[in-house]
């Protein structure tokens, strides 16, 4: 079998070995290397001239990717979660400022005391809402069925708490659309939690 | 009494990465978003996976760059800007991290010499045994044995270029010079690779050329 007459391999591959001043590629290779993949004529022909053709379809391991794919991804939420506890515990045993990034630890810091901030403020406003709601007044609950905990049932540790009801957030200016806020009112103090699963604190 | 006061009633629907481009990819990654980390994962862990592989000769190694290459893509990802191209940017990082790989394995390898004879008696079995099969192998352990001749970025280079396809300039983006230098890289590569495999393997080069079954089965 011969290669197709229509491509001169000497010519199209003979300049790879020559060191000229641009070392530019003869016009046309690309193109018949792509011939070069399906033509077993060719190929023969074109690794005569350059035998390290053989090497342009080198083999890749028969590998299940999807797995692959999925164990990158578990190691990699693993490299990074083992990364924030080093920096913690850098930061936490005396790691000054070699541990993570000054503008990173100033930026969680300012996000721990907005929280606490508005926690505290949320508190004083919803501790004199307490009151007017256990003797009558207004209560909270304003779209009913609009709002529900998100992320399964309430643990059963809390039965004896009231189960979430649809309340009108109380907390409106936090900022953090996917923090949800529960409320636990006492005679003089109210509490408030707010659970954010995204907050790196 | 607890009481949920706050919660988003309708979640935001996470955006279907599946079908974002890899740029979009790549800037809400810069963004912080772990669906599209998990996206680019999917999507990047196969090309990945087969360059480190033959550029280091060696799954287990590989698959150590691609996570660590997946992790540097996180960690760095405010520094990714949108006028690159992403695959240049995340193949630049791979290659970074095999070549460091390569530099600190070859300082503690041994000599080559027992692959060089495995691929010997490799070709002996060839007429017996599964012909397809054998030759793979036989390509990419002639391949792992000549280019530990080559410099780093001749072998990235012609890894890149040459099996890869990419082009000049791709190449030249990913390890950080000039068209020139890499089709300087290029020009040795394959010489030196010519030169090495015709003076070690010459029956090999020859059977190639002359054996019509060859040629197939290396583009299989």
């Amino acid at each position: 079998m011969n290669a197709c007459p229509s491509l001169n391999w000497r010519e199209l591959l003979a300049p790879r070995f020559e060191r000229s001043s641009s070392n530019a590629e003869p016009e046309g290779l690309a193109e018949a290397l792509v011939h070069f993949d399906a033509c077993p004529a060719c190929r023969r022909e074109a690794c005569r001239i350059d035998p390290t053709l053989i090497f342009r379809r080198l083999p890749a391991a028969a590998l299940d990717f999807d797995l692959e794919a999925e164990r990158m991804r578990l190691a990699v939420a693993g490299m990074r979660a083992s990364e924030r506890v080093e920096t913690r515990r850098a930061a936490a045993f005396g790691g000054g400022l070699g541990g993570r990034p000054l503008a990173r630890r100033l930026r969680s810091h300012g996000v721990r005391w907005t929280l606490a901030a508005g926690l505290a403020a949320a508190s004083l406003v919803l501790g004199g809402r307490g009151d007017l709601a256990g003797s009558g007044g207004r209560p909270l609950s304003g779209r009913a069925g609009s709002l529900a905990v998100t992320g399964g049932a309430v643990p059963a540790r809390l039965d004896r708490f009231q189960a979430p009801v649809a309340v009108e957030s109380a907390v409106e200016d936090l900022g953090r659309p996917e923090a949800r806020i529960y409320q636990l009112d006492g005679e003089r103090l109210s509490v408030v939690m707010i659970v954010d699963e995204k907050l790196d604190v | 009494m607890l009481r949920l006061v706050h919660s988003n009633p309708t979640p935001r629907p996470a955006p279907r990465w599946s079908e974002a481009s890899d740029r979009d990819l790549l800037l809400a990654v810069r963004g912080g978003d772990e669906a599209a980390l998990s996206e680019l994962i999917g999507r990047k862990t196969k090309p990945l996976l087969q360059l480190t592989q033959r550029i280091l000769g060696d799954l287990e190694e590989a698959r150590d760059v691609v996570q660590v290459t997946f992790f540097r893509v996180w960690e760095h990802r405010a520094k990714f800007d949108e006028r690159w191209s992403p695959n240049t940017w995340i193949y630049r990082i791979a290659s970074n991290l095999a070549i460091d790989h390569l530099r600190s394995r070859r300082s503690r390898e041994k000599s080559t010499e027992p692959v060089r004879q495995h691929m010997r008696q490799a070709a002996d079995w060839r007429s017996q045994k599964d012909i397809s099969r054998l030759q793979q192998t036989e390509v990419a352990g002639i391949f792992k044995e000549l280019s530990d001749e080559l410099t780093e970025k001749q072998r990235m280079a012609f890894l890149l270029r040459e099996v890869e396809g990419l082009s000049s300039q791709e190449v030249a983006e990913i390890l950080d010079c000039r068209e020139s230098t890499v089709r300087n890289h290029l020009f040795n590569a394959r010489k030196l690779l010519k030169k090495t495999l015709l003076a070690r393997y010459p029956e090999y080069a020859a059977r190639y050329a002359s054996d019509p079954n060859l040629g197939e089965e290396v583009s299989a």
